[in-house]
């Protein structure tokens, strides 16, 4: 009897892993091009191919990258490109997961390639909402339950989706016929790495000289901005985030907001920490380290008044902070400023506003009458 | 009328409301197709490829999916009804969904270990890694509750041992999620109200294969759970093997249980229910018409909580173990107060 059941069960396994075929990469398709025209990021690359562009999309495991071959409608495809997944530019219609994806459509004013979005209700941005309203633009449910339905009845050439471990959007694809784009923006720990992923939506649209201006002029500002804090001697503390769901995630010490924190003349509490994303810290320690931090950086996503009261009647810790009590908290209201959206592509902005913060004096020549865009002091 | 009759006219009105349920599972979803176009495409595919991609690949896999899930968790719940001699028990009872959890809640962790970019990079485990590691884990609380029940005669102490299984696998699973990104938990959660949408055209030959293996198998155990029904002692005296047939129960129920958990996640309150509204509609305990009563019943329950979770104005898919609950728990207090 047991052997059968172990019989039964191997068979099972078996079955289970015969399930699904993972596709071996190759990569030996000539480059006619060594150089990648990527900078920052590190989670994709493209090269020139031929008359169009290879771009290659970094799995999360980093080791089964996705080639994509991009190339304008008028040119004809190579004809060793035959298996390859093709991509015709500018492309008809889309699907964009995030908000970080359409915002580069919206900015490129090329709004109507995209035909569904995700999550509509979360954002505040006005033309967005009015064309989803409109039923220009359809929304098709949450990343974490796609309404499979409507994505195969929109059928978009392409679906750009945010590749998370747990989530699998393979049958997806199948379904609709679409070409699957994976976009892991989220992943990039250099502030103008995040910025770069503009670039794809660029080639997408065949707008790339546009978007690589842009980014061009964002590295120049925020590589300028960056310099005049490199001598600081005196740097303020700062910390970051409020808790959720009583637990407190915090950004780690390789982190984007890290980066931009130390490029901004400033001590992160915890700069030493190697995480690139979020770290989990306990109350008693949040205390610890940052109890007498100068700063605390917030954003809020609440509809109500956002002040000093309503918050420390949220939890009876806030007020223990020294930030807090001397009333140093940046936050950005990310409904009124499309800080989900657009603050990737403006890191410079972003290092403005905390150089704005931590060292005022600092900020000369064009920069002297700044205003902060996206963190701005809570005084009240 | 004779009772036999009366139960074939019932068996067959069960079959015609599940085939009109079914139809409406591929006419019904958040896109509307007009009557006659889903009429078009079932003639003739070729006639409109989009909607007969969402007819036949997105809602016709789904209503299979929901049909045979439905009819496994109601035999399993039956089996274990019988076999613990006690109304309360269900498919989640011997922590068989608990391990199913605990499995996915450990590749979540691993995950989140190898800095929050795991599954995918287990290769074999990309794409079918929460079904699998579902599976994993149901089956090891199974081996473990089939090692347990040749040791235990006393069938309250397996209910115990199982119990106290599922709590151990649930605060595991607890801890891991301590320690999880938001991502992650967000993923969890969602996999824990169920689905019938993730099988998918791909993996629904070997999800009706193994689900129908499983069935097949129940339908040899009537005898013997008929004589359960009336003691140990008695069962005995008939030359039944206890500890064999409550090992090949446990074996099948688990099974079932396991499969439809790992694609399907933890649905609950089918298997609890259905056996119940069997024996309500039915009105005997006679194992030989309560097996195949509560596969067609399960079946049927099951497409119809399908059909409401995609109900069109619910944008997406309700989620399953929502939607069991809503309809299941009325249903059942109306029939326990009619019975008295």
């Amino acid at each position: 009897m047991k052997r059968f059941v172990f019989a039964l069960i191997s068979i099972i396994y078996f079955f289970i892993s015969c399930d699904n075929s993972t596709k071996a990469y190759d990569n030996d398709i000539e480059e006619n091009s060594s150089l990648n025209l990527v900078r920052y990021a590190e989670n994709f690359e493209i090269y020139p191919y031929k008359s169009g562009y290879k771009l290659i999309i970094k799995n999360l495991s980093k080791r089964n990258d996705t080639e994509f071959y991009l190339f304008n409608d008028s040119i004809k495809i190579p004809s060793d490109l035959n298996d390859k997944i093709i991509i015709r530019t500018p492309i008809n219609s889309a699907i964009a997961f995030s908000s970080t994806q359409w915002a580069v459509f919206q900015k490129l004013g090329e709004l109507d390639r995209v035909k569904g979005i995700l999550e509509s209700n979360y954002t505040k941005n006005e033309e967005i909402l009015r064309l989803v309203s409109e039923g220009e633009i359809i929304d098709v449910g949450m990343s974490t339950n796609v309404n499979t339905e409507k994505v195969i009845h929109l059928q978009p050439d392409l679906i750009l989706y945010t590749p998370y471990p747990t989530l699998d959007f393979s049958d997806l694809g199948k379904l609709s016929g679409s070409t699957m784009l994976p976009f892991p923006d989220y992943l990039e720990s250099h502030p103008l790495g995040r910025a770069e992923w503009m670039k794809v939506i660029g080639i997408l649209c065949g707008k790339e000289n546009v978007t690589n201006k842009w980014f061009s002029d964002v590295v120049e500002r925020y590589e300028s901005l960056s310099s005049i804090c490199s001598e600081v001697e005196d740097k303020p503390t700062v910390f970051s985030d409020l808790p959720f769901e009583n637990q407190w995630y915090v950004p780690g010490g390789k982190s984007y907001i890290a980066k931009i924190f130390n490029d901004a003349g400033a001590d992160y509490i915890w700069k030493h920490n190697e995480s690139t994303g979020s770290l989990h810290i306990d109350a008693e320690n949040v205390l610890l380290n940052a109890q007498n931090a100068d700063y605390w950086r917030v954003i809020n996503s609440y509809d109500e008044p956002f002040t000093y009261e309503r918050l420390a009647k949220e939890n009876e810790l806030y007020p223990l902070f020294k930030a807090f009590k001397e009333k140093q908290l940046l936050v950005c209201d990310v409904r009124e400023c499309g800080y989900f959206e657009q603050s990737q592509y403006e890191p410079d902005v972003l290092l403005a506003d905390f150089i704005y913060h931590f060292h005022p004096d600092l900020l000369k020549k064009e920069w002297k009458n700044y205003a902060p865009k996206y963190f701005k002091k809570l005084v009240k | 009328m004779n009772h036999n009759k009366l139960n074939i006219i019932l068996l067959l009105l069960i079959i015609i409301l599940g085939v009109i349920l079914f139809f409406l599972n591929l006419f019904l979803g958040s896109v509307v197709i007009p009557f006659k176009e889903l009429w078009n495409v079932i003639l003739y595919p070729e006639s409109n490829p989009t909607i007969s991609t969402i007819v036949f690949d997105y809602r016709l896999p789904q209503a299979v999916t929901a049909l045979l899930a439905g009819a496994a968790l109601s035999v399993s719940g039956l089996l274990m009804q019988t076999l613990f001699r006690n109304p309360l028990a269900d498919p989640s009872m011997l922590g068989i969904s608990s391990g199913a959890g605990l499995g996915v809640a450990v590749t979540i962790l691993l995950t989140g270990f190898l800095g929050g970019e795991a599954l995918s990079s287990f290769g074999l485990w990309s794409n079918i890694g929460v079904s699998l590691a579902a599976f994993l884990g149901a089956t090891l609380v199974l081996m473990l509750i089939l090692g347990f029940s040749s040791r235990v005669r006393n069938m309250t102490t397996l209910i115990i041992i199982g119990l106290m299984i599922s709590y151990l696998a649930g605060s595991l699973t607890d801890i891991m999620k301590f320690f999880s990104v938001k991502e992650d938990i967000h993923a969890f959660v969602i996999w824990g109200m169920g689905s019938f949408s993730a099988v998918g055209t791909s993996k629904l030959a070997f999800f009706s294969i193994a689900i129908s293996m499983g069935l097949f198998a129940s339908l040899f155990l009537p005898k013997i759970l008929n004589i359960l029904l009336l003691g140990d002692l008695y069962a005995e005296n008939l030359g039944i093997n206890i500890k064999r047939s409550n090992f090949l129960i446990i074996l099948i129920s688990g099974y079932l249980t396991a499969i439809v958990t790992a694609y399907c996640g933890p649905i609950a309150f089918l298997g609890l229910a259905i056996p119940h509204l069997a024996r309500f509609i039915f009105r005997t305990s006679d194992h030989r018409i309560l097996i195949p009563a509560v596969m067609l019943i399960g079946m049927l329950i099951s497409l119809l909580c399908n059909l409401i979770a995609r109900a069109p104005g619910f944008e997406g898919n309700l989620p399953i173990n929502a939607v069991t609950a809503l309809i299941g728990a009325p249903v059942v207090i109306w029939i326990i107060l009619r019975k008295r």
